[in-house]
Order: structure tokens, then sequence, then C-alpha cells
């Protein structure tokens, strides 16, 4: 469903990705981990084209994402039209929530269905409630995102993603901006999500929650993948010494 | 202090505020929409428009209304442009508004968290939609303090429109104080008419603010 192959990018001199292979098959979930600085969000990004990738291939469903390729092997930027059409088959749920303020909760979720799938302004309601409904939040449907909780903005972010019925969804660290309190509603609709066959990447500093749903870790350093395998494996049995570092300090700063 | 002498000249008073307050809201007009016409051409980064747009921009802030109405109502014939007095000053205060208010708008485009427009994209949001529906409500919003306050501003700046012999407020003062001999009570009345229409407008202004903001600030007891 997603495959990377070879993907690289540099801002100027530095490199960010280097040379990253990675698949997600259909109804998979995959965490990237890693210290901060180490590519996770800008590698996710760049699976939705937010952000451009130099080197390498991204494909979705087989389809290149950000590029065609030319006859003569060159490759352009694609269409923005070819562009928009991949993209709202790709959800996305953004670290500070991103929701538009001058919008109930409601009407966040509609914006897209009437703009992009031109629904007709009660099937988008209908859908809108049916998807708030199954994030626990029908009741709170008319409020503004300014007068939710943390948890309850982003739950009204992965609703407005889900009700595009898109195909995967990608998560920019979903959780870590909230108050440890709110974490858990998040990450139980996202539970709900891998368990319903939702294919589903993401960027987490959760290691409890990856380590429970994750089919696959990948654990990046450096812009390089070092680490890939089931949870097991990756958080009990790592060779790498950087990532057993990495979570010796995670322990040692959850243990008191 | 001569009730007297206002009492005479109150017609001519009034209708000096009503040109005031006519020259002031379509000058205001011209200036908001090219303002706004101005801040989305920006947004296009063409360089060579950007440049030209920065030039006009600096050069009508750079210089005195009182010098751009003058080359406006005064030069203006040597090219053909020949503009009835009040014409001449409702273009002036529109061209003349329009460039401070580019830049209100241009801040506030830049005020617009990239965040919520990177939300628009990833659901596939064409960049039309993305503009009217998500960057300009919020636009505005975070706009709107500076643009009553540049309002106002320009309410105040319509005094200069009676130096090209514009029928206003000032123009009828002086009249009135020149066949009177009354300086100092055309002055206080001025005073008193020109704190009437900015105080109405800044309350105005006050209102729209707290209609727009409402939703923003977290209310307390209605989560």
């Amino acid at each position: 469903m997603i495959e990377l192959r070879g993907v690289g990018k540099s801002f100027g001199a530095l490199q960010v990705l280097r040379n990253i292979d990675l698949t997600v098959d259909k109804s998979e979930v995959v965490c990237l981990i890693g210290p901060s600085g180490s590519g996770k969000s800008t590698l996710l990004r760049c699976v939705n084209f937010l952000e451009s990738y130099d080197a390498g291939e991204i494909r979705i469903d087989g389809r290149l994402i950000g590029y065609e390729l030319r006859a003569n092997g060159e490759r352009r930027a694609m269409g923005k039209r070819e562009l928009r059409e991949m993209r709202c088959e790709i959800g996305m749920v953004f670290q500070h929530f991103n929701l538009w303020p001058h919008m109930s909760a409601l009407q966040n979720v509609t914006e897209p269905l009437r703009r992009v799938r031109r629904l007709p302004a009660a099937r988008a309601q209908e859908r809108a409630m049916q998807v708030l409904t199954r994030v626990g939040l029908a009741e709170k449907a008319l409020s503004y995102p300014g007068h939710l909780s943390g948890g309850q903005q982003q739950r009204v972010a992965i609703a407005r993603a889900l009700a595009m019925q898109p195909r995967l969804m990608l998560f920019d660290e979903p959780t870590s901006a909230l108050d440890p309190e709110l974490v858990g509603e998040v990450l139980e609709v996202m539970r709900s999500l891998a368990s319903e066959g939702m294919t589903m990447l993401i960027v987490t500093h959760e290691m409890g929650f990856a380590a429970k749903v994750a089919d696959r870790i990948a654990f990046l350093d450096a812009g390089r993948i070092i680490d890939y395998g089931p949870p097991r494996q990756v958080f009990h049995e790592s060779r790498e010494p950087r990532v057993r570092q990495f979570l010796q300090t995670y322990h040692d700063r959850n243990s008191f | 202090m001569s009730f007297e002498v206002l009492w005479r000249y109150a017609p001519a008073l009034i209708s000096g505020f009503g040109v005031t307050v006519l020259c002031w809201s379509m000058g205001a007009a011209i200036g908001l929409v090219l303002g706004f016409v101005i801040a989305l051409l920006y947004r296009l980064r063409v360089p060579p428009l950007r440049w030209a747009l920065r030039a006009a921009i600096e050069v009508i802030r750079g210089t005195p209304f009182l010098v751009q109405l003058f080359l406006l109502y005064s030069g203006g014939p040597f090219i053909g442009l020949r503009l009835e007095a009040t014409t001449a000053g409702v273009v002036g205060l529109g061209v003349y508004s329009s460039a401070y208010f580019a830049e209100a708008f241009r801040a506030g485009f830049s005020a617009v968290p990239a965040g919520q427009i990177e939300a628009a994209t990833s659901v596939g949001m064409n960049s039309r939609d993305i503009l009217w529906r998500i960057s300009l409500p919020t636009m505005l919003v975070a706009t709107l303090p500076s643009i009553v306050n540049l309002l106002i501003i320009l309410s105040k700046e319509t005094v200069v429109l009676s130096i090209i012999t514009v029928p206003e407020l000032m123009y009828q003062m002086q009249t009135m104080a020149a066949e009177t001999f009354t300086a100092f009570d055309a002055i206080f009345a001025m005073a008193v008419f020109y704190w009437l229409l900015v105080e109405a407008v800044s309350r105005l202004g006050y209102r729209l603010e707290r209609r727009v903001t409402a939703f923003m600030a977290p209310a307390a007891g209605r989560s």
C-alpha cells in the first residue's frame, strides 16, 4: 500500500533522510520511533508530499506521489490536481491538531467533504455526525475548537481525516502536545481504528502504544532506518547500540 | 462662544459633516478593496510584480497625503486627468489608504498559522478554497483591530481635502470662521464633530471585534 524506495531528502547541506526503504501493507500499523531530529516527521510528511523528497520513490497503491515519470526517465513535479486527488485518499493527523478555529467541530469535518468530495450539505453533515459519534464527540459537534480540550480537539482532527474515508492514515506525534491525562482517549481511538483494519503510519513517542498496537516498528536515527521489525524484536532484542541506549533513556525517565 | 453663529451656520456645517462622512467612507471602501487586491497580488510571488507593488506602497507611505492630493488634483490635468474636487478627494483618500490597508492585510495573511493551511492541503483542498475558506477568515480576525485603527486615522485625514476646495466640514468651518471671526467656536465645533465620528467608528469596531473573536476565546462554563 505504501512503498518507499531509496528515499532521500536534504535541507541545503543537511541530509535529513538517507536511502529509506519501507513498506506498509494494507491494514498494517507501522510506528516510526527515534530521537528528535532523526527525520521521522519529515519522512511521514513526504508520504503525502507536504514535504518534497529529492531522491527515490514513494508509491501509494503503486502510484508515485509528487512526481510524474516521463518517457525519457526524467521526472517532473506532479500536476496540482493529481496531487490533490492523491492527498484526499491519505488522512493526516498533526501534533498540534491544526483545526480551523473559525469553524465548529462539525464544520471542521464537513468542510473537506463539501469542498473536496463535493457532497451536498445534508449528506456531509450526516457523515460528519457519524464519525464524530465514532470518536465520542457527537455532543460537542457545535463547539468551536477553542472551547474543546486538547484531547477532544485531536479526536475532532481524527474525525476530519476519517470522514474523507482515506485508504491510509498518517499520524505525526498525535499525543505529544497533550496533557498526560488526555493521551489515553486519543490512543484509544487510534487503537480501535487499527483493530478495524485501517492502514496506519504513526510517528510517536508512546512506546507502550507502539509495542501493543504496531505490527512493525522502524527506528530512525540521523535520517536512516537503523532497526526494523516486530515490536518485541526492536524493543527487547535489538542489537543496535543506538536503539538500546534510546530505550534505556526512555525507561529511566519513566520509572520512578 | 457664540451659539447664535453656530446655529446660523448649522445647515452648512451639517452638510459639511455629510460630505466628510461620504468622502471618508467612499475613500475607505476604495482603499480597502484596492489594499486587499494588492495584498492578494503580493501573495502570487511573482518577483517583478512584488517589486512594483512594494515601490508603490513605499512611495505612498513615504510622502504626505497633502502632496499626493495636490499631484492628483493640480497635476492630473497635465496628463489629461481632470477630476472634480470631491472625486479627486475620494480617489486620493482611496489610493493613499490602500497602501496602509495592503500592509495590514499582508501582515494578517502571514499571521495565519501554517498548520491550518497544511491541514487543508492534506485533505486535498485547492488553493482557492484554502484562501477563501481557511486563510481569509483567520486573516480578517487578526487584521480587524488595525483596520479599525486605520479607519479612524483616515477619518481625520479628510480635513486635508478642504485645501482642494472639497466642501467638507473643515472647509465649511473655515468659511464660517472667516466670515464671522469666530475661530475658536469653529475649532471647538470641529473637535466635537470629529470626536463623535471617531467614537462611533471605534465603538462599532469594538463590537465587531467581539463578535468575530467570540469563538476563539475559551469561554468559561461553555465547554
